[in-house]
């Protein structure tokens, strides 16, 4: 298996608080890997030091076998790397072409970005509808897209995707998560940075479990998925799942008695 | 060690008053004595740019302008009718605030460079009608002016005593601006600076202090002026010019613009570079010297010089942000709603036939529903629904196209944010929108803006009322954080916060109003099983206080398990709406929101 990303014992943080300590993990070409774990468990931290937004403080991130751990954020972007923020981060007064068109600010050749745009127009059909208007008066779910496609338009070799079903209602991120592995099969690779570790699990190919900044757990997602120590931790144990619901019930009659 | 971060107020004041007080016994010839009154006056009016440009974000840069009201009303006053300098200081003062307040209203509703060029506007306009009027005396000025007296009782002839009044009037500058800075007017600033829609959501009316900020800017302004002419003891349309101006921003910014001490040390800085820098006989050179130091200063230090010196001594004494260190919980708490003394109606909420459309899209079209006080109500429907539409509807951050919403049977359809948090409705937001620029206590206290009842001129002098009301309300969000189960967070700074916390913080504010509604938008994204339970307690603990809740939410069980009542939405239309088992089961739900497979609505 070739790495197109590689992390190797890479540590990083704000300022003098570490958040990551010696994290090593590899995505092969034409994966989708999940990235799951707790609240503050490093994984946008992770995100953000690929991305050059935040510098490694030790170890070394490969990128198809050439480090990109000292490269600015515009360098790393051009060298294949493209993100998917947490909530979406619109331009939100400029319209949701205007938007796309950022996200091949770094492409110079104008056939090519109008290659793009249609490509993401035909990928999510409801965007060219919704082309001329203002990206903060889109729905939830189709600011997601726009995210999605906007990230799209450089024609990443590897998508960051930090969250995307945050906020989304629960058919909408069984759409989302199909849109991901459409996405893979057009030949894409994904990192799926998800709290949602059930829906992100469920389409991918590998998964890491990060805690306190390490990596605690990695392999294959349906191994991950019918791992004991996943489910108690992240899927909430399938009897607790649907109990959550029974439970805030029986609290419902202890407190309010109704 | 910790015990010292308490009273660093009070050792920055002790500082300050042993070298004012040192200044004039080292310094003894009336040059120096000079360049120490021009600083103590320069700082009277640097106070009043912290509070007008670091406070409230206002790039008003026109303060030049009011020192020249207040320096000619010192100079014509004094010098044409004989008036006593201290009460012309005062009436001009009096004069520059009026004529504040009155251009205020248009003037602040510009923004940014818009209001620089605005303000330099004014000042300009000024210096060419100082120029050309005969009582102001056209070029040459007024000369003569007498030196400093109050009431003819003192008067200071000699000028170390000068110096000493006026940095005596610099010191009440000062305290007016930390008692300001540290009270419900400074949390409310930095909120509107923080988030203007969170800072609506708890009451805080933007423009009031806005305005009231602007005001005494210019007080300070106009009282600094007459101080100056009364040193200089002549003025003219050149004395301050835009170049003092200038100096008084740029010696604000390098003293620190975000306190009140980097303002009058600010003050002290620029004077005492320019006069450094004429010592050394190098006039040529001066300007470019002073532009040069100022750059290399704020690349240093980009707070100031006043942030770096507060950094540094956080490090040594070990407290960061120690203004709340003695926190007290006694007494009895209040987080029931603030208005239940009315009658408690049936319907808390009425929203009948209500519609806004985004162009042609309808984002809600005719929906009507009915929240019943005191049950917990939840808005659902799939993204693009109109359900955060509906929200901002109910919150006043959108207008209603046509349609009513009656709170409690009061039509608030045409009211703004402000006024709907004072009829007591508290609201969180999506992502959530906490004040990242205060501690998390001050969050929490920004809560209960709407209780506060003391007006500028307690909260300026600290009069026993407006203290009164500052430990009450500590007291009360100290009390709030307990609810939420976040005692001993009140220092920490909300970004220290992992999300789940950050949002019972946000919690914490919205119930610090005792709201009698409380809209909560999808509170559970984000958030593990874990965290949802344990918010799942805080809704229903909430609920059993007596607020109405009604949320927006996307976890099925959450909203299955609280719920007495669901509204479903979809495409701008209600859907369907009723006991939370009965919507489960309704095929038309499902088909368009849950799907088949519940389990993805985790």
């Amino acid at each position: 298996m070739t790495a197109l990303l590689e992390f190797d014992r890479v540590a990083s943080g704000y300022g003098r608080t570490p958040v990551l300590h010696g994290v090593s993990l590899t995505i092969a070409a034409g994966e989708i890997v999940a990235l799951i774990g707790a609240n503050g468990a490093g994984k946008s931290t992770l995100l953000n030091t690929v991305m050059g937004l935040l510098p490694a403080t030790a170890g070394d991130i490969r990128f198809d076998g050439r480090s990109i751990a000292r490269l600015p954020t515009p360098a790393i972007v051009r060298a294949g790397l493209g993100q998917v923020p947490e909530r979406r981060q619109l331009f939100g007064t400029m319209s949701v072409e205007e938007n796309l068109r950022m996200g091949a600010y770094s492409v110079a050749d104008r056939a090519a970005v109008a290659a793009s745009l249609e490509e993401q127009f035909t990928r999510f059909p409801i965007l060219r509808e919704r082309r001329r208007q203002a990206a903060s008066t889109l729905s939830g779910g189709e600011q997601q897209m726009v995210a999605i496609a906007r990230a799209m338009m450089a024609r990443p070799r590897l998508m960051l995707l930090d969250e995307p079903s945050l906020g989304l209602a629960p058919l909408l991120v069984e759409q989302i998560m199909d849109q991901i592995v459409a996405l893979r099969a057009a030949g894409n690779t994904i990192l799926l940075v998800e709290q949602n570790a059930r829906a992100a699990l469920g389409i991918a190919d590998r998964g890491y479990v990060l805690e306190n900044g390490r990596i605690a757990l990695g392999g294959p997602a349906a191994e991950l998925l019918s791992s004991a120590a996943v489910r108690d931790a992240y899927l909430g144990g399938e009897g607790d799942r649907a109990a959550l619901e029974e439970r805030i019930r029986a609290k419902r009659r202890a407190i309010l008695g109704r | 060690m910790a015990r010292l971060a308490r009273y660093k107020t009070a050792l920055a004041a002790g500082l300050g008053t042993l070298v004012v007080v040192a200044y004039p016994l080292i310094f003894r010839d009336d040059y120096h004595l000079g360049i120490g009154i021009t600083a103590g006056a320069l700082a009277i009016s640097t106070v009043g740019v912290v509070l007008l440009l670091g406070l409230a974000h206002q790039l008003a840069i026109g303060q030049a302008a009011f020192s020249m009201i207040g320096g000619y009303a010192t100079g014509i006053l004094c010098v044409d009718y004989g008036w006593d300098p201290f009460v012309a200081m005062i009436a001009g003062a009096a004069l520059t605030m009026l004529l504040a307040y009155a251009i205020a209203p248009p003037l602040l509703k510009l923004r940014g460079f818009v209001l620089v060029m605005a303000t330099l506007g004014l000042h300009l306009m000024l210096i060419v009608v100082a120029f050309q009027l005969p009582i102001t005396g056209g070029a040459i000025g007024i000369t003569g002016v007498p030196k400093f007296a109050i009431l003819g009782l003192i008067h200071f002839t000699g000028e170390t005593d000068y110096f000493y009044a006026v940095w005596a009037i610099a010191a009440i500058a000062i305290v007016i601006g930390l008692n300001i800075d540290h009270s419900m007017i400074g949390r409310a600033l930095r909120a509107i600076a923080g988030s203007e829609a969170a800072a609506a959501s708890v009451a805080v009316d933007i423009n009031r202090y806005k305005v009231q900020m602007f005001v005494i800017g210019a007080g300070m302004a106009s009282v600094s002026g007459s101080l100056i002419v009364h040193y200089l003891r002549a003025i003219d349309p050149t004395v301050f010019g835009f170049a003092f101006s200038l100096n008084l921003v740029t010696g604000t910014i390098v003293g620190g613009l975000l306190s009140i001490w980097g303002g009058a040390l600010g003050a002290v800085i620029i004077i005492g570079l320019r006069e450094v820098l004429r010592e050394l006989s190098l006039p040529l050179w001066e300007a470019m010297i002073m532009g040069g130091l100022t750059v290399v200063i704020l690349i240093v230090f980009p707070r100031g010089v006043a942030g770096a010196i507060g950094d540094l001594f956080d490090r040594l004494v070990g407290g960061q942000r120690a203004r709340h260190a003695s926190l007290d919980n006694s007494g009895t708490v209040a987080l029931t709603p603030f208005l239940a003394a009315d009658a408690t109606p049936s319907a808390m909420l009425e929203v009948a036939a209500a519609a806004r459309a985004f162009g042609s899209l309808r984002a809600v079209n005719q929906v009507s529903f009915t929240v019943a006080a005191r049950s917990i109500t939840a808005l659902i429907g799939p993204n693009g629904a109109g359900k955060t539409t509906m929200f901002n509807l109910i919150g006043g951050y959108q207008p209603l196209d046509s349609g009513a919403i009656r709170l409690a049977g009061q039509e608030i359809g045409e009211l703004l944010p402000r006024d709907i948090a004072i009829l007591g409705v508290g609201r969180t937001f999506q992502n959530v929108q906490l004040f990242e620029n205060m501690s998390v206590l001050d969050n929490v206290m920004c809560g209960r803006h709407r209780q506060f009842k003391a007006g500028i001129v307690p909260i300026c002098l600290r009069l026993p009322k407006a203290r009164a009301e500052e430990i009450e309300t500590r007291r009360q969000a100290i009390a709030a954080l307990g609810f939420v189960g976040l005692h001993g967070a009140e220092t920490m700074s909300p970004s220290s916060l992992s999300f789940g916390h950050q949002r019972m913080v946000e919690i914490a504010r919205a119930m610090a109003l005792q709201p009698r509604l409380l809209l909560m938008d999808e509170p559970a994204s984000g958030l593990n099983d874990t965290e949802t339970e344990q918010l799942a307690e805080l809704v229903l603990r909430i609920a059993a206080l007596g607020v109405t809740v009604l949320l927006v939410e996307h976890d099925m069980r959450l909203v299955m398990g609280l719920a007495d009542h669901v509204v479903v939405m979809d495409h701008g239309e209600k859907m369907a709406e009723g006991p939370s088992d009965r919507v489960r089961a309704d095929p038309r739900v499902i088909e368009a929101y849950l799907g088949r497979d519940r389990d993805s609505a985790a």
